[in-house]
């Protein structure tokens, strides 16, 4: 118990008080519970089950198990049917970049010495836009860095950084409302008037000589997403869309559009078409690969902890191509390595690595294992990773 | 913290399932018990009422799950508290929001306002709604739970001093951004 001294914070415990004073209810049953419960459960399950059999991470071309049941939607592989321990490259020159700690991995093997760790980053031109969450505030800044590892611009965030296709403009989403917009050369103030549940999705066009800008920008609130225009004029992404997660900048946006209690629905739509090339309650779907061909995904629950495996998906059909799963794993974020290949952070047993999943099934651990962080803090952090 | 009982066995036959009626009338009575005050808390942490259903049952459906490794029955609220906070925060991340629930949806009615109030509380809880949910998840524990500085940090898995410094920073907003004429001094000068 506290005797607050400060009025203000005895204004605060009074505020929260009127705030719920009057909430009495209590709507959940057992039977709510053990609903959800059993969901996570079975999730879990679905995280452990591929360590049954194989040794290792797994990786399962589908094709070959088409038909079989292990995932929660009953569409996945036996474990028979899993390939072999994956390859383990020397990460000499990873052909990526990442973060571990306060150390920037560039593409050609070099690193960087940061002068703060950063939970997400993403390239724009030679410089990489930075977040970290400051401990003593909370809140979320963006590092501008330059080459030798120096923050030369500090900006408060809530949201982004997100970066277009060719990584030539940046759009963020300061506390304020102001939707930002950045590349070589340039700077702009796209909107002011976002709320503070407010957070982006996507951004396409923008940069230098762009005919189009466009970022999409979703409403924790439960709003409808919207894209925002060079000008500042919003309208809605996605008719009945809950969420978009990314745009292709010819017209195809991945969506969330409905949630229940055991999962989620969504697909890929055609802006130009105005309907959706294909929908899925199978899946919960995240980028779109380079050139739009594939789009990875993962299973249409979401838990807190991660997704117990990321698939890669067919953008014309949404038919599974293959999928990284791995026992007793989960995965925290993914991010393309270039048009057939998706890497992804994974926690498992031995701690954190980085794999790399081919559309033709083969898997990768380029980085890692690494038990630093345990499994609430990645050891590694993809740039521009969903 | 909760404590977990290593070792346990799982039960088989008619005891397993006298055991899992045992649990269920245990965990029922939990539920009655706590269930409008974990709300409460959901509520302040979310500031949205859905929201808050939904981080209260996947916190309720963890606690299920661990209910009889649970040796510290007094510290069970700590442990689902700290469910919701990780779970809010993880949400927020990823703009996982507007499921749809199990629950008959309630409306959610007006905040009771005292009559003093003149639209302090307004004001606060707007600027309350800005803060990122660590931070707000601080200010929750300390102001609405009551929680001293290192029950608090306990809580959410922090040290003492970013407990300090989040709340300081916090009620440096709420000075910078709620409007003069609503400050505590202000009111009572012109009392």
């Amino acid at each position: 118990m506290n005797n607050h001294t400060d009025p203000w914070e005895t204004e605060m415990s009074r505020t929260f008080d009127q705030r719920v004073r009057d909430l009495h209810e209590a709507p959940l049953t057992l039977d709510h519970v053990k609903g959800r419960a059993m969901k996570i459960r079975r999730t879990r399950r679905v995280a452990a089950a591929g360590g049954i059999l194989a040794a290792a991470a797994v990786i399962i071309p589908v094709a070959v198990f088409a038909g079989q049941g292990l995932t929660d939607n009953n569409s996945g592989p036996g474990p028979a049917d899993r390939t072999p321990n994956p390859t383990v490259t020397d990460p000499g020159a990873p052909g990526f970049g990442y973060l571990e700690g306060s150390t920037l991995h560039l593409a050609d093997g070099s690193t960087v010495k940061l002068q703060e760790s950063y939970y997400g980053a993403t390239l724009l031109g030679d410089a990489v836009l930075a977040v970290r969450n400051d401990d003593d505030t909370g809140l979320d800044y963006l590092d501008v860095i330059d080459e030798s590892g120096t923050a030369t611009e500090t900006v408060e965030i809530q949201s982004g950084p997100v970066t277009n296709d060719d990584g030539t403009a940046a759009a963020y989403l300061e506390p304020d409302g102001t939707l930002a917009t950045r590349g070589e050369g340039y700077e702009a103030a796209v909107s002011t008037d976002l709320g503070p549940n407010s957070f982006l999705a996507a951004v396409t066009g923008c940069g230098a000589g762009a005919d189009t800008c466009r970022v999409y920008v979703n409403d924790g609130a439960g709003g409808a997403p919207t894209v925002v225009d060079a000008k500042g004029g919003a309208e809605v992404a996605v008719p009945g869309a809950i969420k978009v997660n990314d745009a292709d900048g010819a017209g195809l946006v991945t969506v969330q559009n409905d949630s229940t209690d055991t999962g989620s629905c969504g697909g890929v739509y055609d802006e130009n078409a105005g309907d959706y090339v294909w929908e899925t309650c199978e899946s919960y779907l995240y980028d779109f690969s380079p050139g739009s061909k594939y789009v990875d995904a993962t299973h249409a629950y979401l838990d807190g902890v991660g997704n117990g495996y990321a698939a890669i998906l067919d953008a014309a059909t949404g038919d599974e191509v293959a999928r990284l799963q791995q026992p007793e794993s989960f995965v925290r974020q993914t991010a393309w390595q270039d048009a057939e290949h998706l890497l992804a952070t994974v926690y498992g047993p031995e701690g954190w690595s980085i794999y790399r999943l081919g559309v033709d099934g083969d898997v990768e651990r380029l980085v890692g294992p690494n038990p630093k962080g345990g499994d609430v803090t990645p050891a590694y952090t993809l740039l521009g990773g969903a | 913290m909760m404590q977990l009982a290593a070792g346990q066995r799982p039960r088989t036959g008619v005891g397993m399932r006298s055991r899992a009626v045992d649990r269920d009338a245990e965990f029922t009575a939990y539920l009655q018990a706590r269930q409008p005050s974990l709300l409460r808390t959901a509520y302040l942490l979310t500031g949205d009422r859905s929201h808050a259903e939904d981080i209260l049952q996947t916190a309720l459906a963890k606690l299920y799950l661990a209910w009889d490794k649970v040796n510290d029955r007094n510290a069970v609220d700590a442990y689902v508290r700290r469910i919701m906070v990780n779970e809010n925060n993880s949400l927020w991340r990823r703009g996982w929001k507007k499921r749809e629930y199990a629950a008959e949806r309630l409306p959610e009615g007006d905040p009771h306002h005292d009559a003093y109030d003149e639209g302090l509380g307004a004001a606060l809880w707007e600027v309350v709604q800005t803060l990122p949910p660590k931070a707000r998840a601080v200010v929750v524990l300390r102001y609405y739970e009551q929680l001293t500085e290192a029950e608090t940090a306990d809580v959410l898995g922090i040290s003492i001093g970013t407990v300090k410094s989040q709340c300081s920073r916090a009620l440096a907003s709420l000075r910078e951004r709620v409007p003069a004429d609503l400050h505590p001094g202000h009111r009572e000068e012109d009392r």
